[in-house]
């Protein structure tokens, strides 16, 4: 079973609340905030290694990033994964989903064939959950997302949360899953991991490195346009309560009454 | 000169600090509260290799050495120094078995302790004090093939978690006239190894600290570590170059931690409409801190380098751990300072880092004795 | 442009009836509609052929059905087919899908398929004077919000989270017009759908309730996490929480509100001791009336509050019980 798994560094989510803006520019300041690997994708990394573990095979890293997330590739081989490719190149700079997944998928053929391919289904920055399904298309693969259970053999068993249940389906290979965190809890990285990444690779790509049409990556290959990018007032100006613990119950109550969710007799 | 961490510690400094993220930091405060020493956590450390840095791969260990070593007690300190010296002192029976044991004994020992399936103490201390180690009451006969240990140890940390410990004692008088020391590994559940009294300690509080009474414990000649009379030599070295650069690098956790609580603290906390870091005042507390923390650092890597190297480190070593304990106290007493009425109130955790910091001092030969052996050092070589 | 644009929307059907995330974006697409004088259309794959009427009923003046044994649950192959279709058949200025499990699954789906852009929980939009939609959404939890413009493709494909916009009558007399669905019987998927299985949350559901009371990683045991839902049930609420209540298993993603749980918008909030990570802000900015307790001053969920309590909850959680229950 060969199996891809698609990683992507984002800023770390503790962080959100430190981001400002420049109002002049209108750019956003990340200074002094971490990058990290996505946290769902390190649970779809888990299952992959898991599925590795259980049926053989290797597991692929792929990501679209600045060079310098390679530590980031290299703590996913640390957790399990044999190999990684890092797509790396000012010519894929400004891409939006579509250019992000038709580069992504690009790279997995090249270096593929692959019967899964595992990814987050979401990420912590943008929150789209766009990019494995539109992976699934480039690739002709059938996608499924929300992914909270899975079982492995001949085929595939999944569970996709929806509201109010879940949905099972049977799904036979080549196929893209995105996951949810509930599916399991990812290992931590252990110094046996960290000595063993030792010897593997983080491979960085460049656009020369993939046969891609240059009017579907990057900025080109981008459908949409960001544009102007303001901070929400979303502020109110509160009142703050003191006191005893009794009085400050009392204030609560106070409130609830006047908000009018206290029917009479409740209290 | 090469300042650079490898790859693979850098790999190791990130895995560490999200495991205490997620591991240590939630329950510190808890642990410390209740004067508890968290062996769940210590095992599942020994799973991930964290307690097995020193050991080589062919007895179970990775074989990354003394300075992953100090990385991952720094970093597990940074939140909890009590686990720090917990796990710090976990090495201090790993270090002589390999340096000194037969191969029975390192095949029989370092693979479980390695993983932590067995977790290690060393008992030197007495009642009389821990720098007067040559004048040893715990005495080892030898009776009918047999060695029959009596006396009583103080101040042992990890003396009720350890499943192995090793043991000081005195087993005569040499040719000279001096006391002879013999070192025993023993096991927790050897008869006559009884587990004393716990100290209610002001700081370090998620590791244990207590007596040992041993009573008639009897051990045969295998249990002897680096031969009879060799317990001096090895215990010393074992403290002098292992304990005191992982107590170095408890130190530099508590000040990393100073720095990084102060630092969190003064950027999100305004006065008079602005953050205090726009105060000067508070940006010099906050450089006072970064130098301890990066002299600190210097200190502490430099000698676990030369340990890796297999460098003579005591003197680096004890300058290390004398200049990070100390400065792990006035960064915590800096940064309750920076926090003004905040920096008592328990809900921060830097009153805490105050009372593991000063702990720290004692632990492992005090500043004085540090002072000592720098001294002795500079006068003979400098 | 041209002189009149329409706008697609597809409508999540379940059981025979309309999912409300359609009738909110329904209620909200009429004005855009009205305002490019185009028509507002409704695309609809279910097993069942009724549930229509509500779609009219908040705006749509047309419902394009498919109606098919095999739409009763989602399967990418089929939904997609049948949406690349009539997109190409009707040439809409818009295409909006509700982000619900399956509309997380399907937009970008057929977005790439078309490949045109999308623009992802939309929280507003407007008409810029190029006569293109602009999008407005989240990034970084509602850290900042960022307008998404699709100016040189067609369809204009955006996902609206459920509860974003308000529900708005505009009652239509519609035509219902049905979607060939034989083309289907080409397909093979390689996913099969073998059935739903319910989940019944625990407690009243977290969008129905006029109080809820939600848990952060403060809530230090399981004991005042009992003690939480004990005091949502009393004022006839609803209990959700944020990330680490289900890291610690306490609760699940279902009650979890925030980027990628619930979008709730209660008469009042309760926050106990949760700092307000922005994507969790991002799921409760709009509730009616916040209150706040939370022990660290500087706790962002402050910057949002009506009431704020500068306490341990632990403190006020036993004498808020005490008094309610007299």
């Amino acid at each position: 079973m060969r199996i891809a798994c698609l990683v992507k560094p984002v800023p770390d989510p503790e962080y959100y609340n430190r981001i400002s803006i420049d109002p002049v520019r209108g750019i956003l300041t990340r200074a002094g905030i971490p990058v990290v690997m996505n946290p769902t994708d390190r649970h779809a990394l888990e299952e992959a290694i898991r599925i590795k573990e259980k049926m053989g095979g290797e597991v692929v890293i792929f990501s679209m990033a600045p060079d310098d997330a390679g530590g980031i590739l290299k703590d996913g081989l640390a957790m399990g994964a044999d190999e990684a490719y890092l797509l790396s190149d000012r010519a894929f700079a400004g891409a939006d989903t579509l250019a992000t997944s038709y580069t992504l998928a690009k790279a997995i053929e090249q270096f593929g064939p692959f019967d899964i391919i595992l990814a987050g289904n979401e990420s912590a920055d943008g929150s789209t959950s766009q990019v494995p399904p539109q992976v699934g298309v480039w690739l002709s693969m059938p996608s499924l997302a929300g992914i909270i259970r899975m079982e492995y053999g001949e085929s595939f068993r999944v569970w996709c949360d929806v509201e109010e249940g879940r949905v099972e389906y049977e799904v036979t290979p080549p196929v893209v899953f995105a996951v949810k965190r509930g599916i399991n809890t990812p290992r931590y990285i252990g110094i046996k991991g960290i000595m063993a990444a030792k010897s593997k690779k983080v491979s960085i790509i460049r656009v020369g490195d993939i046969s891609v049409d240059l009017d579907r990556i990057g900025l080109n290959g981008s459908p949409t346009r960001a544009g102007r990018i303001v901070v929400p007032d979303i502020g109110r100006k509160g009142e703050t309560i003191t006191g005893s613990p009794g009085e400050i119950a009392e204030g609560i109550i106070e409130g609830l009454r006047k908000a009018g969710v206290i029917k009479e007799g409740m209290i | 000169m090469d300042f650079k961490f490898s790859e693979e510690q850098e790999m190791l400094r990130r895995a560490v600090r999200e495991f205490a993220e997620k591991e240590i930091a939630p329950h510190a405060a808890e642990w410390d509260e209740k004067d508890y020493c968290p062996v769940e956590v210590i095992k599942e450390m020994g799973e991930l290799g964290f307690l097995g840095t020193i050991v080589p791969e062919e007895y179970g260990g990775t074989g990354m050495g003394y300075t992953a070593r100090a990385v991952i007690i720094e970093e597990v300190s940074r939140y909890s120094a009590g686990l720090g010296i917990a796990v710090m002192t976990h090495s201090l029976v790993v270090a002589p078995i390999l340096n000194y044991g037969t191969e029975e004994q390192k095949k029989k020992y370092l693979p479980k302790l390695a993983t932590g399936e067995y977790i290690g103490g060393l008992a030197s201390t007495e009642p009389s004090g821990g720098s007067d180690l040559v004048n040893q009451q715990t005495t080892a006969e030898f009776k009918d093939g047999k060695w029959v240990i009596n006396g009583k140890k103080c101040f042992i940390t990890n003396y009720d978690i350890a499943d192995v410990t090793l043991l000081l004692t005195k087993t005569g008088v040499n040719e000279k006239g001096r006391p002879e020391l013999t070192a025993f590994i023993v096991k927790k559940e050897t008869p006559g190894f009884g587990i004393g009294h716990k100290e209610d300690k002001l700081g370090l509080r998620s590791s244990s600290t207590g007596d040992l009474n041993i009573t008639d414990l009897k051990v045969g000649e295998e249990a002897v570590l680096g031969g009879r009379g060799e317990g001096q030599k090895i215990v010393l070295a074992t403290i002098g170059e292992v304990g005191r650069s992982g107590m170095s690098a408890i130190g530099l956790g508590i000040i990393r931690g100073c720095l990084e609580e102060g630092l969190k603290f003064a950027k999100e906390r305004e006065l008079y409409g602005k953050p205090l870091t726009n105060l000067q005042a508070i940006q010099f507390m906050i450089a006072e801190n970064r130098m301890y923390y990066e002299i600190g650092k210097l200190l502490t890597y430099r000698a676990t380098t030369l340990k890796d190297e297999g460098v003579r480190c005591d003197v680096e070593s004890s300058m290390a751990k004398l200049h990070n304990t100390e400065a792990a106290v006035k960064a915590a007493q800096r940064t309750i300072e920076l926090m003004g009425g905040y920096g008592v109130i328990n809900q921060y955790p830097v009153g805490r880092y105050l009372r593991d910091a000063m702990s720290t001092i004692s632990a492992g030969g005090t500043s004085q004795i540090m002072e000592i052996v720098i001294g002795g050092d500079t006068i003979k070589n400098f | 442009m041209r002189d009149h644009e329409d706008i697609l929307v597809f409508t999540e059907f379940k059981d025979g009836h309309p999912l409300k995330v359609g009738l909110e974006i329904l209620s909200k697409a009429r004005g855009l509609a009205d305002e490019m004088s185009g028509g507002l259309y409704a695309m609809v794959l279910t097993d069942r052929a009724d549930g229509f009427d509500m779609l009219f009923k908040y705006g749509a003046d047309r419902v394009y059905a498919g109606i098919d044994e095999s739409f009763r649950y989602y399967t990418g192959a089929y939904f997609s087919r049948m949406a690349v279709s009539l997109v190409e058949n009707i040439k809409p200025y818009a295409f909006i899908i509700g982000a619900t499990a399956m509309g997380s699954m399907f937009a970008p789906e057929v977005a790439a398929y078309l490949k045109t852009g999308l623009a992802a929980h939309v929280i507003d939009y407007k008409i810029d004077h190029a006569g293109n939609l602009v999008q407005v959404v989240p990034s970084f939890g509602s850290r900042v919000a960022a307008e998404i413009l699709t100016p040189h493709s067609r369809p204009q494909m955006s996902t609206v989270r459920p509860g974003t916009f308000e529900l708005k009558e505009n009652l239509r007399n519609g035509s219902i017009v049905h979607l060939d669905t034989s083309e289907l019987d080409y397909i093979a998927p390689r996913v099969t759908p073998l059935g739903f299985e319910e989940v019944k949350p625990e407690g009243m559901p977290l969008e129905d309730a006029e109080v809820v009371v939600v848990g952060g990683g403060g809530i230090e045991t399981r004991e005042d996490w009992e003690n939480l839902k004990e005091l949502s049930r009393l004022l006839n609420g609803a209990l959700g929480c944020t990330r680490p209540i289900v890291d610690k298993g306490w609760s699940d993603e279902a009650h979890m509100v925030g980027t990628s749980g619930k979008t709730i918008k209660p008469k009042v909030y309760i926050g106990i001791a949760v700092s307000g990570s922005s994507h969790h802000i991002t799921g409760m900015k709009d509730s009616g009336l916040v209150i706040a307790i939370n022990k660290d001053e500087n706790a962002p969920i402050f910057d949002v509050a009506d009431i704020r309590i500068v306490a341990d909850y632990k403190e006020i959680l036993p004498a808020l019980l005490s008094m309610i229950k007299g």
